[in-house]
């Protein structure tokens, strides 16, 4: 197998992005980021307001990368890969959030806090 | 039936030589990222805990953190590049992108650095309270994993360069790029739930 | 130059030490003289510690897990022996002595013991089970073995230089913070966890690859054998809750080397987080640690029954089921700490809700019995065994997972005897009971199933002596971890449970006299496993050569329906596909790397363990460069040529052809 055929057919196993892909996913995530930012500091939000604001712009960004820089995608050849990463992502944030609820819990009623 | 084993058949001689890097590296990223919720878990519940020393919001500087989230991004471009060229086979094209990332996540590091000295000299250390234990754990497990990811550029492109790109070097490479903007995920969570969210009144 | 290590870390005035020392060092001699009596440390080195065969790697987890069991089972026994005189006097074990004791008796038996013996089992089974010649990494296979192994070593080169841990098998602070535990055995038990943990999850990744990718033509996803699903399970959960292990024994390590404040007492540290981290892994680790096992039982079960798995698909859901719901229950360890009614009924109804899954797969096991012809050999009794301890185990574990009867008994006594109930009668005999049944497809050669009945009946009515009393006293208040007492009503109950301790001792040593005499008597002809199906199994690995060649299968099977050999056997296919022609099989080479990234961890653990920080930073590069430096090594395969494959397969049927003639 010569060099070039070698990397053709690795072109079937892996599926990967071109320049534009790339690119849009850059520029995405520089108004996200941008978003971020600007609103914490112009201040234009309540903390509450900009807590939410903030998770929701950090996870449009995390779907943004996650399908243009790491392919995640719902192709069936790459479920197995799909599923195992949402599946992280839920027990990361089973973890986060569990976590939260059971210390703020443990804080209130033993007056730790 | 007889169709079932029809197609298995022809697959079943190709079988072994499959390279199933790639898929086990991204089984031990979604581990790695359980690692960061853990972090990011200690983090939430310690958020507060300053102890009477110094608070977040009296020590971040945005600039710098906007800085280094610029570079890690635009280093995650160029990663991408990199990979686009390598998928052509093109041996200098992908060397040139991968110097080019791994400058930047140098200076992503250096201003991480730099940034810990500060704090540090400012009384901002991670003893002082539970806070900055758990914000310098949680950002410099990033960092480490940045500088492993930087090594491991340096390691690919000697690999390049004396071995030219082939069927082995890919899957290497596609490992490299899922880690690299894997970090760059990561940090997204950091800027937005550590850095920004502590400059809110 | 040697950080806080001195001559006085060395206790050569504590006779028990100096005497085991003394032990090991007459046994190891005599092994290593053995070895350069009989000439075999080249075979030694380069087929076992170097090999990256799984089939070897396999059998040296179990030796490793049984030498483990030992040191763990003695640790028991000192305990039980302890608590049994110690009424009304301090017994013979000082504190400080006895508390490093139950400590390494969990990290032992847990982390050393159980973990081991499930990746050996793993990975003597999947590969045979789904048709594979080896694992997806091969190398990440052999490294695996040798981190889990560094770990182990560790925690036994505390017993002879330092000391060990004295907190407990999952050190909680404070006690475990410097200023309660200045001395260098948490830092062992640190050290030695994460090494050893990152062995583990290195097995997860690999095995998951190797089953999602690696399955043999035809096998789609209901058509694993169930020892292969609860791999599936169990890998899916090391992967997902082994980081939170990781990241609290790393910050517990970070408060004590760098003086950070996670969980001292001062700055804001939070004990509790502590406790939420690691049980986080904690639950979840027990079910990583069970299921495999239920899938040996799902294995012997339908096989001496001689008829297929009562509920397959219901088999492989409550596995799945058991995997997401032990995510929800980490709570249930620590009602006690003071949360309010909603987190604790939260986390109270879904440890309730997990025991129905379990159930369904007792009634699984018993409708697949139900009419079935049980032949009542070994790994049935201990089957049967262990549905009857499980389910009284499953039983107390509902008890305490009511919170307001956790009140009552956390901490106790009654704790203890239900973990025992549950990880003795379904980790140990689920193991067990897999190790006699696929003794012969490992080694080739048979096992005494008569002393395998005598070590069960021993393990059985000793574990019933050992731990029922402990339900008593634990009912009678006694907390757990008592060094001595002075209350008259728990003192006859300390010593049935020693006379229990003494009674499974027996049942060990007819263990050991079971692979004694199977090794000893390999040679005979009726012992030796000629057809590789001795139980007329169901799965895949039967259908090879006992033990399976280097490649395992010449051709890769065709799996045509669940059960695949017994379909096959039944429909008269020819699994091994004989006369198709052989074609050359690409192998792994064997190498040292793994062996000497697990010694140099061994010195960067001892080196951090003692602040030696030169050591530490030498050994930390030298790992990184033999990692970069095998990352450059292209030439990682050999060809084992068709005429040879030929050679061994034709030997096989040959044997095989012999057999039915006699």
């Amino acid at each position: 197998m010569t060099e070039n055929q070698a990397v053709i057919s690795h072109e079937k196993h892996y599926q990967h992005g071109n320049v534009v892909s790339y690119i849009v996913g850059f520029v995405l995530s520089v108004i996200l980021t941008v978003i971020a930012f600007y609103i914490v500091i112009s201040h234009s939000l309540s903390l509450m307001a900009t807590g939410i604001a903030l998770g929701i712009l950090a996870t449009l960004q995390i779907i943004v990368q996650s399908s243009l820089f790491l392919h995640v995608s719902l192709m069936p050849s790459k479920r197995v890969d799909l599923i195992s990463f949402l599946f992280s992502v839920f027990v990361a944030l089973v973890i986060v959030f569990g976590t939260l609820f059971v210390m703020h819990n443990v804080g209130h009623f033993m007056m730790s806090r | 039936m007889t169709e079932n084993i029809m197609t298995v058949n022809s697959v079943s001689e190709e079988h072994e030589h499959q390279n199933h890097s790639v898929f086990g590296f991204w089984i031990y990223l979604m581990s790695d990222c359980i690692i960061f919720g853990c972090l990011f878990a200690s983090y939430a519940v310690l958020r507060f805990q300053f102890a009477g020393g110094p608070t977040a919001k009296e020590m971040f500087e945005l600039p710098g953190v906007a800085m280094e989230t610029a570079l890690l991004l635009v280093s995650s471009l160029t990663f991408g590049f990199a990979m686009i060229e390598a998928y052509k086979g093109k041996k200098t094209g992908t060397v040139f992108w991968m110097i080019v990332s791994a400058i930047l996540g140098a200076g992503f590091l250096f201003l991480e650095i730099k940034e810990f000295i500060y704090l540090i000299a400012h009384g901002a250390s991670p003893d002082v309270s539970a806070f900055w234990s758990t914000f310098f754990t949680l950002v410099s497990t990033h960092g480490l994993h940045v500088t492993l990811g930087i090594i491991w550029m340096i390691v690919l492109i000697v690999q390049i360069l004396l071995k030219g790109i082939n069927s082995k070097m890919l899957p290497r490479l596609a490992c490299l790029s899922l880690f690299w903007h894997f970090l760059d995920i990561i940090w997204i969570c950091v800027f937005s739930f550590v850095y920004l969210l502590s400059m809110v009144p | 130059m040697l950080g806080k290590l001195t001559l006085s870390a060395i206790p050569y005035n504590v006779p028990i030490l100096v005497g085991t020392f003394i032990g090991v060092v007459v046994i190891g001699l005599a092994v290593l003289g053995a070895i350069t009596y009989y000439g075999k440390w080249g075979v030694l080195f380069k087929n076992w510690l170097f090999s990256v065969d799984h089939k070897r790697i396999g059998i040296m987890y179990i030796v490793l897990a049984l030498i483990m069991l030992f040191r763990g089972f003695t640790d028991a026994l000192m305990m039980r022996t302890q608590q049994a005189l110690a009424y009304n006097s301090p017994g013979y074990l000082p504190p400080s002595h006895y508390d490093q004791i139950f400590t390494a008796h969990g990290t032992i038996m847990i982390f050393f013991m159980a973990m081991a013996f499930m990746q050996g089992l793993f990975n003597l089974i999947v590969p045979l089970q789904i048709g594979a010649r080896d694992v997806a990494f091969p190398f990440i296979n052999s490294l695996s073995f040798w981190l889990t192994t560094a770990g182990a070593i560790l925690v036994n080169i505390s017993l002879f230089i330092g000391d060990f841990s004295t907190a407990g098998w999952l050190a909680y602070p404070p006690v475990s913070e410097l200023q309660f535990s200045p001395g260098v055995g948490v830092d062992y038990y640190i050290w030695a966890i994460e090494i050893s943990g990152i062995g583990t999850v290195l097995t997860a990744v690999n095995f998951l690859t190797t089953i999602t990718k690696m399955r043999a033509p035809g096998m789609t996803w209901m058509r694993i054998p169930i020892f292969t699903w609860t791999v599936i399970a169990s890998c899916i959960m090391i992967f997902t809750t082994f980081p939170a292990l990781t990241v609290a024994i790393g910050e517990l390590a970070l408060d004590r080397y760098l003086g950070m404040h996670f969980f001292t007492n001062e700055a804001g540290g939070n004990v509790m987080l502590f406790l939420n981290l690691i049980w986080a892994w904690g639950h979840p680790e027990v079910y990583i640690l069970v299921i495999p096992a239920f899938g040996c039982f799902s294995e012997i079960v339908p096989v001496f029954s001689k008829k297929p798995l009562f509920g397959y698909p219901t088999m492989v859901y409550a596995t799945m089921a058991i995997t997401i719901l032990s995510l929800f229950v980490w709570v249930h360890h620590f009602f006690t700490m003071g949360a309010g009614a909603n987190v604790n009924t939260f986390f109270g109804i879904m440890t309730m809700i997990i025991a129905i899954p379990t159930g369904v797969k007792i009634f699984n096991w018993l409708f697949t019995m139900y009419r079935g012809r049980i032949d009542f050999t070994a790994p049935m009794y201990w089957t049967i065994g262990f549905i009857i301890v499980f389910v009284i185990g499953g039983m107390t574990g509902v008890m305490l997972s009511i919170p307001a009867s956790d009140f009552v008994l956390h901490n106790s006594e009654f704790l203890v005897a239900h973990f025992h109930n549950t990880i003795i009668g379904g980790v140990y005999f689920g193991y067990i009971a897999g190790m006699n049944f696929w003794f012969s497809k490992v080694t080739g050669f048979k096992i005494s199933q008569k002393l395998g009945k005598a070590a069960f009946f021993f393990w059985f009515f000793g574990f019933f002596l050992a731990f029922m009393p402990l339900y008593v006293t634990g009912f009678d208040g006694m907390v757990r971890r008592l060094n001595h007492y002075d209350n008259p009503e728990w003192h006859i109950w300390l010593q049935i449970a020693c006379l229990g301790a003494f009674c499974i001792l027996v049942g060990i040593v007819c263990q050991l006299a079971q692979l004694f005499l199977a090794i000893i008597n390999a040679k005979k002809p009726e012992n030796i496993d000629v057809t590789g199906d001795p139980w007329d199994g169901r799965s895949l690995e039967w259908s090879t050569s006992s033990p399976a060649p280097s490649y395992n299968f010449a051709h890769i099977p065709i799996v045509h329906s669940r059960d695949a050999y017994a379909y096959d056997k039944e429909h008269g296919i020819d699994t091994r596909r004989t006369s198709e022609p052989y074609h050359d099989i690409v192998m792994p080479k064997n190498t040292s790397t793994g062996f000497w990234i697990g010694i140099i961890s061994i010195v960067l653990g001892f080196s951090a363990v003692w602040h030696i920080w030169w050591l530490f930073i030498i050994s930390g590069v030298i790992i990184l460069a033999i990692v970069i430096g095998y990352s450059f090594i292209d030439d990682k395969e050999f060809i084992i040529p068709a005429s040879e494959v030929e050679r061994i397969e034709k030997e096989y049927s040959r044997k095989l052809m012999t057999q039915v003639a006699e």
